[in-house]
C-alpha cells in the first residue's frame, strides 16, 4: 500500500461513522481510504512483514464494524490506530522471539523498557491503569509538541528513527537526543510519582 | 498463562488519543513545510544574507526596516541592517541594530535555532571575585562573558570545572536549560562567575578552573570539536581533555572577535520565506522568538 498522501477528499470521521451505525459497508472503504495507509505502516513497524501487516488491517476493519455501534468514536484515526496497534501487538506476541527479534517494534519496546528498568514491571504491583494514564499523559502534555510527536511516533506508532527523522525534517541525531532526554525526564516523573522505585 | 503486563506496554495503551492523532497529524500535514524548511535552511540564511543587503543598498536613503522579531509573548522589534563581518573560519555575520540602539549579529548557524539571547539582560548578574572581595565586571568584560555562554548551547557546572557544549542541537530545552541552570533563580551564576574570573586573568586553568567549549555529536562516543584553527575534527572521548586549552583559547579569541565592535552575537532562526502567520503559533508554542525578514 503506498504511504503516499491520497489526494482525494475524504469523508467527515461523523459521516463515516453514521456509515457505520447504519451498517452500509461503504463504511469499510472510506476507512480504508482515510486512514489505511497510517494503519498499514503502523501494523508493518510491528509485525514486520507486509503480508502480515495487510491481514492486520483486514482485521482492524473487522473490528471496527463489530464495535462501531455500540461505540460511536468522534475521531477515526486515533481509534483505528489503536485498535491496528493492539491487534499488531497481540500478533507480535504470538510469534516466535526469532521472528520478531531485531525489528523496529523489538528495539522501540527495548528502549522504552530499558527506561524503567528496575522496576517489578508488573503494574499490578504498582499502580492502577488510572493512575499510569495520569502520569503518562501529564508527562506528555507537559512535553514541547517536537519532543511529544517524536515520541508517540517512535514509542507508540513505533517508527524507526529514520523515518520519525525524514517525515518530520530533522536529523536523526536530533530524534535519538529527544527521545533519549524524553525517556530520562520520563523515568523520573515516574518515580517521583511513585508509579516505580 | 497470560503475559504479564508490562509498564511501558500499560504507558502505551494509555496514551490519550489527542496525542495519538496529534502524532499521526505531524506527519500528514507538518511533513512537506517541516521538510521544505530544512531543505531551505542553508539557502535561506545564505540567501536572506543577500537579499537584505541587496535591499539596503537599492532603497538607500529611505527609512526601512530590515528584520522584524516577535518575543513569544508578540512584541516586535524592528531591526535595522548594519552590515556584515567576515569570520575568520570564512563565514560572516549580520549586524543589526534596533530602535534603542541595542546592537544584535547573526551568523549562519543561526538559521538552526530560534533563541534569541541578549547578553545585556544578565549583565546585572555577573561579578567577579578579586583580591577578596566580589566587584561588578568590567562592561566589555559582561558582553564576552555572556557572549561565551551565549556561544554555547548547552553548559554543565561542576565543582571544578565549566562545561560548555557547544551542540550543533536544535532541541529546544537545552539552551533555556543552560541558562536556568547558570544564570536562573538558584542557578549556578558561580558558574559565569568563574568563567569571568578565567576570562579576565587571561589564562585558561586560573584558579584550576576550566572551560571546555566542545561540539558534540550524538552522544560521547561521537564527538565532533573544533581547534584553533576552526576546524572541526571527529575526536576520541578521550582525547578532548588534551585539547582544553585550544578549544577555550579558540572559543574565547571567537567571542572577542565578534564582541569587539558592541555587538551582541545571538541565534535566531532567519526565516525570510515564512510568513509569522505560518511560523509564528509554532515558535510561540515552543516559546521562541523568530526573526523574519520584511
Amino acid at each position: 500500500m503506498s504511504l503516499e498522501k491520497d489526494s482525494r477528499v475524504h469523508r467527515e470521521d461523523r459521516e463515516i461513522v453514521k456509515l457505520f451505525l447504519e451498517r452500509d459497508e461503504g463504511a469499510l472503504r472510506e476507512v480504508r481510504d482515510k486512514y489505511g495507509s497510517m494503519m498499514d505502516r503502523l501494523a508493518r513497524n510491528v509485525v514486520g512483514d507486509a503480508s502480515d501487516a495487510e491481514e492486520i488491517v483486514s482485521d482492524a476493519l473487522l473490528a471496527a464494524w463489530n464495535s462501531i455501534p455500540p461505540h460511536e468514536p468522534e475521531k477515526l484515526g486515533p481509534y483505528m490506530a489503536r485498535l491496528t496497534r493492539n491487534l499488531s501487538v497481540d500478533r507480535l506476541r504470538r510469534e516466535t522471539t526469532a521472528k520478531r527479534g531485531g525489528g523496529v517494534a523489538d528495539v522501540s519496546f527495548s528502549e522504552l523498557e530499558e527506561c524503567i528498568t528496575g522496576d517489578s514491571g508488573s503494574v499490578e504491583e504498582l499502580a492502577d491503569r488510572e493512575e499510569i494514564a495520569r502520569v503518562i499523559n501529564g508527562f506528555l502534555s507537559e512535553a514541547g509538541r517536537s519532543g511529544r510527536v517524536i515520541f508517540v511516533r517512535r514509542y507508540w506508532y513505533m517508527d524507526s528513527i529514520p523515518d520519525i527523522a525524514s517525515s518530520l525534517g530533522f536529523t536523526e541525531s536530533k530524534v535519538k537526543m529527544t527521545l533519549s532526554r524524553m525517556r530520562k525526564k520520563l523515568r523520573e516523573k515516574l518515580e517521583k510519582e511513585g508509579i516505580i522505585v | 498463562m497470560k503475559r504479564p503486563e508490562k509498564l511501558h506496554d500499560v504507558m502505551m495503551e494509555l496514551i490519550d488519543e489527542k496525542y495519538i492523532e496529534e502524532a499521526e497529524q505531524a506527519v500528514r500535514h507538518d511533513s512537506p513545510s517541516k521538510k521544505r524548511r530544512i531543505v531551505l535552511r542553508r539557502a535561506i540564511a545564505a540567501a536572506a544574507i543577500v537579499a537584505v543587503v541587496a535591499s539596503v543598498v537599492v532603497i538607500a536613503g529611505e527609512i526601512r526596516h530590515d528584520k522584524t522579531y516577535v518575543s513569544p509573548e508578540g512584541e516586535t522589534v524592528e531591526l535595522d541592517f548594519q552590515g556584515t563581518e567576515d569570520m575568520p573560519n570564512g563565514s560572516f555575520v549580520e549586524k543589526y541594530t534596533d530602535q534603542e540602539g541595542n546592537k544584535y549579529s547573526f551568523d549562519e548557524e543561526g538559521s538552526n535555532t530560534f533563541y534569541i539571547m541578549s547578553p545585556e539582560r544578565y549583565k546585572e548578574h555577573l561579578y567577579r571575585y578579586q583580591n577578596g572581595e566580589y566587584d561588578s565586571i568590567e562592561e566589555e568584560k559582561a558582553d564576552e562573558i555572556a557572549s561565551a555562554a551565549l556561544s554555547a548551547k548547552y553548559g554543565e557546572y561542576f565543582d571544578d570545572m565549566i562545561l560548555i557544549n557547544a551542540d550543533f542541537d536544535e532541541n529546544e530545552g537545552s539552551w533555556r536549560l543552560y541558562y536556568a541552570q547558570m544564570l536562573g533563580e538558584g542557578g549556578f551564576i558561580e558558574g559565569i562567575n568563574c568563567f569571568a574570573e578565567i576570562l579576565d586573568d587571561g589564562s585558561i586553568g586560573y584558579l584550576g578552573l576550566h572551560g571546555v567549549p566542545e561540539f558534540v555529536g550524538i552522544g560521547d562516543d561521537q564527538l565532533k570539536q573544533i581547534t584553533l584553527e576552526g576546524i572541526i575534527e571527529d575526536i576520541e572521548q578521550s582525547l578532548k581533555y588534551n585539547y582544553r586549552d585550544a578549544f577555550v583559547s579558540f572559543e574565547i579569541d571567537r567571542i572577542r572577535l565578534r564582541t569587539q565592535n558592541g555587538y551582541y552575537w545571538v541565534n535566531v532562526s532567519i526565516l525570510p520565506t515564512f510568513q509569522p502567520a505560518e511560523i509564528g503559533p509554532e515558535c510561540g508554542e515552543m516559546q521562541f522568538g523568530y526573526y523574519f525578514d520584511k
